[in-house]
């Protein structure tokens, strides 16, 4: 009853990216010059029409079904949404089966297609928008030299319409799928293809159907980065692998609301992820392949700095002159210094913009996934890399222990500490908590948050002394900014002074707090066992 | 493997056809799907004996005494728990289900017991944390009666809209007497009644959906 009806699933492995027309033809230049000679293509016409209950119960089960027509042939395809979080390269299992004519059959599937499309009733299924594309396909066998060795590659372009009821869409995006040997190849040709402005992107032409037939709707929610799964029995570079892999799946997530700053946590999300996939590569920095790293490393830190001044304007509005309205400080002064910090807000959103819009910012998407794929940090030398296949849990205690240790080695004699020394504390506490954010997965919850509990109220703590102190540069940023008549600076200067007063005042009556929290935090049982 | 229990503690409610019907459409629908009866009464034990063998299989599980092992493999699991069951029991075979389906009558004596029912089952944690969703369907509902309307609006202050309304039918008690269920059929008057059981599978196949 069904054709090759096997438990096994077939995963797709891709990475697409998708740009502008003129971008699609300089892509097939790029192609050409990449490979180092002719190209064969061969052109297809593929019509794809979409089918769903009129529940839409398919795509709430994260299911689509199609049935693409290329010549007289047609083919019944299931895809299923991926498990664990989605990076750079699709990674959906998927299944195909002939299939007689246009309209389609779920009897015909693998049993584990039906099982993912779910109970489908006679006569439910209805045709919901088509996809229309002349399909430019080319496999490139690719020589990545006597280290990498061959490759193949198929490479499609496909240029054509979504078209639901009335409604259409642009579909104009390459495909770059492994067949077979080592997978740099992909990501090399997805590198040079960036040059000409094409963008990774995640959108399947179901999802851009969908879309269409449901208009533009909310606009995309900041991501939140998500808790680590590491299990003890992982190894070392399995972690990292699971750490990088979470960080790109949210910096995608987060491209658009980063960009829009509807929502301050998007840029403030994808900043987050950055510093944790940054802070990952300096707690193993001693294990892996650190100059092999280093490329990475300067480049999340580009665009973590690219991001920086968003974050920045942001915590300023919302938390700086956010508070002190009505609290006795000249109204008039204060709507100047919210008109100016509101203009360099839109100029941190605009270097942001910018930053994510770039060739260079596609490039490292792409260069992470490479590092993801190929275990980059992985040392050539065999007695290094032993190291990284060593369980996780059995350098977690060591590497947490040096880390809480350096803290408090800073912190000796914090009494009596200038603002300086203070800062490199925070620092220190900071650069700990990264740390323990992706190793404390692996120790027992309930020792995690007693410690964590102690540990937040400190870094509150010094996060308000570093709120005010910042909250002064910025403040001091926007009173020399020029522009205004001499009484609307003075005015503007007069309450900067009366802001950064009321957020000082608290400071002298945190003293006693901040001691107290730090000998708490001190006397706190760590949860990795040993301090 | 998805799990359903279909439990009320009223007796003629339609839980046995319910769960056949549900069972034959998920083997028409090529899903390997098992139907454990829990009902000392054994009638859908005696329905798939009576299942002609060319007619996609349901498997068939004893619970009357003790819950069985469910073969691998299976695809949907459909429970058929025994009327007048207390909390106790229905503790025991609700661990084995993700979702309860509990059919109800347009009957006075129907609602009565129904919504002592729900009360009782409210107290388990599962349901009353809508850990396992608890999905009332209205059975055997002449439309346009009043009865039909009394059970709306009892359902409604219930706060358990029905997920499904089956019309009654001659048909399902027909198809029953030979081991079938509505979806082994395909002509015309069988396809008009399949189309009311699609709210109803959307409730089963989109579980846990949204946590997605």
């Amino acid at each position: 009853m069904t054709a090759a009806d096997t438990d096994e699933t077939p995963i797709e492995c891709e990475i697409k990216l998708a740009g502008s027309k003129g971008a699609l033809r300089s892509a097939e230049a790029v192609i050409r010059r990449f490979v180092g000679g002719n190209v064969s293509w061969q052109t297809d016409a593929l019509l794809s029409v979409y089918y769903d209950t009129v529940d839409r119960r398919l795509a709430q089960r994260g299911a689509t079904l199609r049935v693409r027509r290329k010549n007289r042939t047609y083919t019944q395809n299931v895809k299923a949404a991926a498990e664990g979080p989605e990076g750079a390269l699709a990674n959906r299992p998927e299944w195909n089966v002939d299939i007689a004519g246009a309209p389609p059959d779920p009897a015909l599937l693998p049993s584990a297609a039906r099982t993912r499309l779910g109970l489908v009733l006679p006569g439910e299924l209805k045709r919901l928008f088509a996809v229309d594309v002349s399909r430019k396909r080319a496999n490139l066998i690719l020589d990545g030299g006597p280290d990498i060795g061959i490759a193949e590659v198929e490479v499609a372009v496909d240029r054509g319409t979504v078209k639901a009821g009335r409604a259409t869409d642009v579909i104009s995006e390459v495909e770059i799928e492994l067949v077979r040997g080592n997978s740099s190849a992909i990501y090399d040709l997805a590198t040079a293809l960036a040059a000409c402005g094409l963008r990774v992107s995640n959108l399947t032409k179901a999802q851009r159907g969908y879309q269409l037939l449901d208009g533009p709707g909310a606009p995309a929610q900041p991501v939140r980065a998500q808790k680590f799964i590491l299990t003890p029995s992982m190894t070392v570079s399995e972690a990292l692998g699971e750490i990088f892999q979470a960080g790109l799946a949210n910096v995608l997530a987060n491209e658009v609301p980063a960009v829009s700053g509807i929502d301050p946590e998007g840029v403030h999300q994808m900043r987050v992820s950055l510093r944790r996939m940054r802070s990952a590569l300096a707690v193993f920095k001693s294990m892996i392949d650190a100059s092999g790293c280093q490329v990475l490393n300067d480049e999340l830190k580009w665009l973590a700095d690219s991001l920086g001044a968003a974050r920045d304007w942001d915590v300023f509005v919302d938390e700086i002159l956010g508070p002190v309205c009505g609290v006795g400080i000249d109204m008039e002064g204060l709507a100047l210094l919210r008109q100016r910090a509101e203009a360099e807000r839109t100029a941190g959103y605009g270097e942001s913009a910018a930053a994510i819009g770039s060739v260079r910012y596609t490039k490292l998407v792409i260069g992470l996934a490479k590092f993801i794929d190929t275990h980059a940090w992985m040392p050539a030398a065999e007695a290094d890399a032993a190291l990284l296949r060593a369980p996780v849990d059995a350098v977690a205690g060591k590497i947490l222990s040096a880390a809480y240790k350096k803290v408090r080695k800073k912190a000796r004699g914090l009494r009596d500490m200038d603002v300086a020394d203070r800062h490199r504390v925070r620092i220190a506490l900071k650069k700990f908590r990264y740390t323990s954010e992706f190793l404390q997965a692996l120790y027992p919850d309930a020792d995690v948050r007693r410690f964590n509990k102690a540990l937040a109220r400190m870094q509150d703590q010094f996060g308000h002394l570093n709120d005010v102190s910042v909250a002064e540069n910025l403040l001091a940023h926007l009173v020399a900014v020029k522009g205004g008549t001499p009484a609307e600076r003075r005015r503007a200067a007069t309450a900067a002074g009366q802001v950064m007063g009321w957020h000082a005042r608290g400071l002298h009556d945190l003293e006693d707090k901040l001691l107290a929290d730090w000998k708490a935090l001190k006397s706190a049982p760590v949860f990795w066992g040993q301090a | 493997m998805l799990a359903i229990l279909v439990s009320n503690a009223k007796g003629g409610c339609g839980k046995t056809t319910l769960a056949t019907t549900l069972a034959s459409a998920y083997a028409v629908g090529g899903f390997k799907v098992a139907l454990a009866d829990a009902d000392p009464q054994q009638s859908a034990l005696a329905w798939c004996e009576r299942r002609p063998a060319d007619k996609p299989r349901v498997r068939a599980l004893d619970w009357g005494k003790r819950i069985a092992k469910v073969p691998k493999g299976t695809d949907r699991l459909i429970i058929d728990a025994p009327a007048a069951i207390g909390v106790a029991r229905f503790k025991t075979l609700l661990k084995m289900a993700d979702a309860v389906l509990l059919p109800v009558l347009p009957s006075a004596f129907d609602r009565g017991a129904t919504g002592r029912f729900i009360s009782h089952i409210e107290s388990v944690k599962p349901i009353r944390k809508n850990r396992k969703p608890l999905g009332v369907v209205a059975n055997m509902v002449r439309p346009g009666t009043r009865a039909g309307r009394r059970l709306m609006a009892f359902l409604d202050d219930l706060d358990y809209p029905p997920v499904a309304t089956l019309r009654a039918r001659t048909l399902y008690p027909e198809l029953a007497e030979d081991g079938l269920g509505l979806f082994d059929r395909g002509d015309k008057a069988a396809k008009i009644l399949q189309a009311e059981w699609t709210p109803l599978v959307t409730f089963i196949e989109t579980l846990g959906a949204d946590l997605s």
